[in-house]
């Protein structure tokens, strides 16, 4: 969160594009500004 | 208004009739945004901080991301309106939640504050207005008004998880 704060975004979750889908949507759900992309 | 605070399981508030009116004026419009065409509401920025793209750079994977989860997000959003609407006392006075009632209140007072604030403009720097009964300090008090609410029930509800450990 502090993180968050200070840069504007942070990573709070990895893995498998099913998984973060579900995440960001979860994330939505809550307000939250969430997004996901693929690791390079 | 008196803040949230718990009783047993539940939280309980009051409210004065003038902010419980607010409140169901507020509860109207977010209601018709959710429920407009997503064609009216193209391009709005409130809409697109409430339902916010899935994806930063692809807006291939943002459409079918926006695909998969925003009926979902939308009925989400619409129902826990709902729950609000069905506990909030339309004249004012004690309203009781609970815990599941509460959290359709979080999400949806998130909601509002999340539409306010978007559409006057409110960032970190701001402060609470000069003179709270001019038309823009009016909206802004309204937004401070349910940041008080709002952190009242987080307060709340964290209160009751703490004390359940």
């Amino acid at each position: 969160m502090l993180q968050v704060h200070e840069e504007g975004r942070a990573v709070v979750s990895s893995g498998s594009r099913e998984k973060m889908e579900h995440d960001t949507s979860r994330l939505h759900a809550y307000g939250l500004w969430a997004t996901y992309q693929q690791d390079a | 208004m008196r803040p949230f605070r718990r009783r047993g399981g539940d939280v309980v508030a009051r409210l004065d009739p003038a902010e419980a009116h607010v409140l169901g004026l507020l509860l109207d419009q977010l209601d018709q945004l959710l429920a407009a065409d997503p064609d009216d509401v193209d391009g709005d920025p409130v809409m697109a901080r409430l339902l916010p793209a899935g994806h930063r750079s692809d807006p291939e994977l943002a459409a079918d991301y926006r695909e998969l989860t925003e009926a979902a997000l939308r009925s989400g959003k619409t129902d826990d309106l709902a729950a609000v609407r069905a506990t909030l006392p339309v004249d004012g006075g004690q309203l009781r939640l609970d815990p599941e009632q509460a959290g359709s209140w979080l999400r949806t007072t998130n909601d509002l504050r999340l539409a306010l604030g978007e559409r006057i403009g409110v960032t970190e720097d701001t402060e609470p207005p000069e003179d709270p009964a001019g038309e823009e300090g009016q909206q802004l008090a309204v937004y401070y008004w349910l940041t008080a609410l709002q952190g009242s029930l987080v307060d709340a509800v964290a209160a009751g998880r703490d004390a359940r450990r």
